[in-house]
């Protein structure tokens, strides 16, 4: 026990020292020794690191955290993102090309009875058609069908999901239409539509701390950083 | 020791005297405990895990082909990949509102959303690379819950139809590796529901990221 508490004092004693009167020259002087040295600058940090917990725990450091959360938590639950978690996953150009029944591959489908156009035949037509009069029967080819099927605008060059207020003109309309080109190739669109970039609603305002704690903040740091830069020089 | 490390143990210490002085004081008979906020908001939300429900300031908005967005308040949660042949379906505390349907070609995927909830989610099956199914916005133009074709010579039950020329979403044996001719196939419990849901007039718009999409690539990284 009285080891242990001397090894205390041992620790201990350097702060005393600090602060040592001498009797001649009538006032404080410093020790210049390493030990009591750290110890003084640690005296000199612990209320900065005191006032940089109670910034963090205090209103403003929680507003701060709490925000920087939601704005974490509204990142992963994007509908986008949880959408292609939940999906299976993109079906494959070759994907229904069975190589392993037979020599030639075969698609795995209901044998080809009709003959139906991919391709919408006009990019201009109407989006949204109103519902056309039901005269034709269900399956009609297509020479028998009354209109050209019913098809939006590409869907390729503009992104699925903006955050914010719907960009402020719908694609051009000389924009080639959507659906595969008969050759299989990509509708490639021209690379100069500039998709307007997402302006999203004004982002949660993160309560600003007090100046006076700005300053103690500041005050703080750059009493770390003479610790360190006379630590460096010394 | 560093400074560093002689600082923290301070704060340590001068936490513990708080903690100590704090315990060791008689509590103030003025001050009580506020009473918990949380038991008496009353419980809208139905228990986590079976959707996500998004913040009223902030709701997130699905951009469609044509232009228009559509609002979306809340998901169902669903955080697995969902297999061929699977489908969420959950209307619980979901008020009554305006239908209409997502269809993801890319992701293999369709969503019914009532009232800016998604009530139901399914993996489907669409046309093949020959025979692809069109994209953009559709109304439903006829249902029957008893459809047979005669151009394919097959039941299409719950059959609701999209376009003049056939394409329809029905009910089918949604498997790995098959694929329609155009329709969207949608496993047979989810179609009578979705029969059940979806009237005439509403809504479905079927998009894709374009063709050539490898399964490499993850769709995540094909949004925009």
């Amino acid at each position: 026990m009285g080891n242990i508490f001397g090894r205390f004092l041992l620790r201990i004693g350097p702060i005393l020292t600090l602060f040592r009167r001498n009797p001649a020259q009538h006032r404080f002087y410093y020790v210049p020794s390493a030990h009591g040295r750290r110890w003084k600058r640690a005296l000199l940090l612990s209320p900065i690191l005191l006032s940089l917990f109670f910034i963090a725990a205090g209103p403003g450091g929680r507003a701060i955290s709490k925000a920087l959360m939601t704005r974490i938590t509204e990142m992963f639950s994007d509908p986008l993102l949880l959408f292609a978690e939940r999906s299976p996953g993109g079906r494959g150009p070759g994907a229904l090309l069975s190589t392993k029944t037979g020599l030639k591959p075969h698609e795995r489908v209901l044998s080809s009875v009709r003959d139906r156009p991919d391709v919408p035949p006009e990019a201009g037509s109407p989006v949204f058609s109103t519902p056309q009069a039901l005269e034709s029967p269900a399956d009609t080819l297509p020479g028998q069908a009354g209109g050209p099927p019913t098809s939006g605008p590409p869907f390729s060059n503009t992104p699925f999901f903006y955050p914010g207020p719907p960009p402020e003109g719908a694609p051009p309309p000389g924009t080639p239409p959507g659906g595969t080109p008969p050759g299989g190739t990509p509708p490639q669109g021209p690379p100069d539509t500039p998709t307007t970039p997402p302006t999203g609603p004004p982002p949660d305002t993160i309560p600003i701390p007090e100046p006076a704690t700005w300053l103690m903040l500041v005050a703080g740091i750059v009493a770390i950083g003479a610790a360190a830069r006379r630590r460096r020089f010394n | 020791m560093s400074v560093y490390f002689r600082s923290l143990m301070l704060v340590a210490v001068a936490g513990l005297a708080a903690a100590l002085l704090r315990w060791a004081l008689p509590q103030c008979p003025g001050c009580k405990a506020p009473p918990p906020i949380a038991a008496a908001a009353p419980a809208r939300e139905p228990a986590p895990g079976i959707r996500i429900w998004y913040p009223a300031s902030n709701y997130p908005r699905l951009s469609l082909p044509d232009g228009r967005q559509e609002t979306v308040r809340s998901i169902l949660n669903i955080t697995k990949p969902m297999s061929f042949g699977d489908f969420v379906w959950n209307t619980d505390r979901v008020p009554a509102g305006p239908v209409w349907v997502r269809i993801d070609l890319t992701r293999q995927l369709l969503s019914v959303f009532r009232g800016g909830h998604e009530i139901g989610s399914s993996v489907i099956l669409y046309g093949t690379d020959g025979k692809s199914t069109p994209t953009g916005s559709f109304t439903i133009l006829e249902k029957d819950a008893d459809h047979y074709s005669r151009s394919y010579d097959a039941p299409m039950p719950y059959m609701l139809r999209l376009t003049q020329d056939g394409v329809a979403i029905h009910g089918s044996n949604v498997r790995q590796g098959w694929a329609t001719h155009g329709c969207i196939g949608v496993p047979l419990d989810f179609a009578r529901l979705l029969f059940g849901v979806a009237d005439k007039g509403d809504p479905v718009v079927i998009l894709t990221a374009g063709p050539g999409t490898r399964k490499s690539e993850s769709p995540r990284h094909r949004v925009g």
